[in-house]
């Protein structure tokens, strides 16, 4: 194997590894290109699919905006994974990246109701006698038991590194920080239409808000995505030049 | 041919294909249906495992389109690329075996 192919080259580090791209600091052009991104792919999707309203496209469960967002979530899963699976430096980082997109594409599945459960009922199931046992175990062993464990581990490891990088002004903190301030936009959102409209005697918006939460995650994983594709195109082997 | 390379080696051009396999490409799976909590695991798990397919896929071609149209790479390298987007390929079919595997038993469970 050649020197390098998996490895950035040495000299530049930063928190995911470093590139000359990501060095830049972007963070409007990445908010408003994936704006126009998702707003391009929510009008197709309505006119691929045909269905009848704009909520059904945007604000519903299981709909096409929500899907595609999952989509991305995955995908940028699979693509962080192999990042750190290639990127020996940053492997935690990596590897932390990853168990966040997962977190967020099994939250966009609401992977928290069906596998989690908010009911004490479904806990029942995991020792109820009348399913088989190989398939309780698959629940918990294959889904549950490993992402508490890699999201406990990683969380506490990946947190003095990020202290770290803050402390030192890294530059991709600015985009960092958008990205948390979209996030904690859609969190808002969905709070407000959950819990605080009807409080209000606003349920007539609540389709409104319902549609902006589920546009603003679309919006955060194709942010996430344009912030970390020059990273994935430095880490990944296909963009080592053989010069 | 310069701007064609440029556009398949940019983010809106895999994501755009993400936004076509989730809508389009995606079969409606029956994971969340009211009363059924069992099947709630089951079904949503093929789901993810589809989506993780998906990813895989898209990570393959990617692979194989750069591996193709990457100028002045040598062989070696490319071979190496397109060996490591066959192997992302065959995750993908995997992926996809187990996902209707876990399908076909929420159904049977149902």
């Amino acid at each position: 194997m050649r020197p390098g192919l998996f490895q950035i080259p040495s000299g530049r580090t930063s928190f995911l590894g470093d590139t000359g791209q990501g060095q830049v600091q972007l963070c409007w052009r990445n908010l408003v290109e994936a704006l126009l991104f998702c707003l391009t792919m929510t009008l197709l999707a309505k006119w691929f699919t045909n269905l009848p309203g704009w909520g059904d496209v945007i604000a519903s469960e299981n709909g096409p905006v929500e899907m595609m967002s999952a989509g991305v979530w995955f995908v940028s899963m699979v693509w962080c994974l192999i990042a750190g699976l290639s990127h020996s430096h940053h492997r935690i980082e990596w590897l932390g990246l990853t168990t966040l997109c997962l977190l967020f594409g099994l939250r966009e599945l609401d992977a928290h109701v069906w596998a989690t459960g908010w009911n004490l009922d479904k806990f029942a199931n995991y020792w109820n006698p009348s399913f088989p046992l190989w398939e309780r175990l698959l629940v918990i062993g294959c889904m549950m038991i490993p992402v508490m464990v890699i999201g406990i581990v990683l969380c506490s490891r990946i947190w003095s590194r990020l202290a770290a990088a803050w402390n030192s002004h890294a530059p991709w903190i600015g985009q960092l920080t958008l990205g948390g301030i979209l996030l904690s936009f859609c969190v808002v959102v969905d709070k407000v239409h959950g819990y605080y409209l009807p409080l209000l005697g606003l349920e007539d918006a609540q389709l409104f808000f319902m549609g902006l939460e589920e546009f603003g995650e679309y919006v955060l994983g194709i942010y996430t995505v344009s912030v970390l594709w020059p990273y994935w195109q430095a880490i990944l082997p296909f963009h080592q030049t053989d010069s | 041919m310069k701007y064609a390379v440029d556009w398949i080696t940019s983010w809106p051009a895999w994501m755009f294909l993400i936004a076509v396999g989730a809508t389009v490409g995606l079969p409606r799976v029956p994971y969340y249906q009211e009363g059924l909590p069992y099947l709630y695991e089951l079904g949503g798990m093929a789901l993810v495992v589809w989506f993780i397919g998906l990813g895989f896929l898209i990570l393959g071609l990617y692979f194989i389109v750069i591996g193709c149209v990457s100028a002045g790479w040598l062989l070696s390298r490319r071979l190496h690329v397109l060996l490591f987007g066959g192997v992302a390929l065959m995750l993908a079919g995997g992926c996809q075996w187990f996902y209707l595997m876990l399908l076909e038993m929420s159904v049977r469970v149902t």
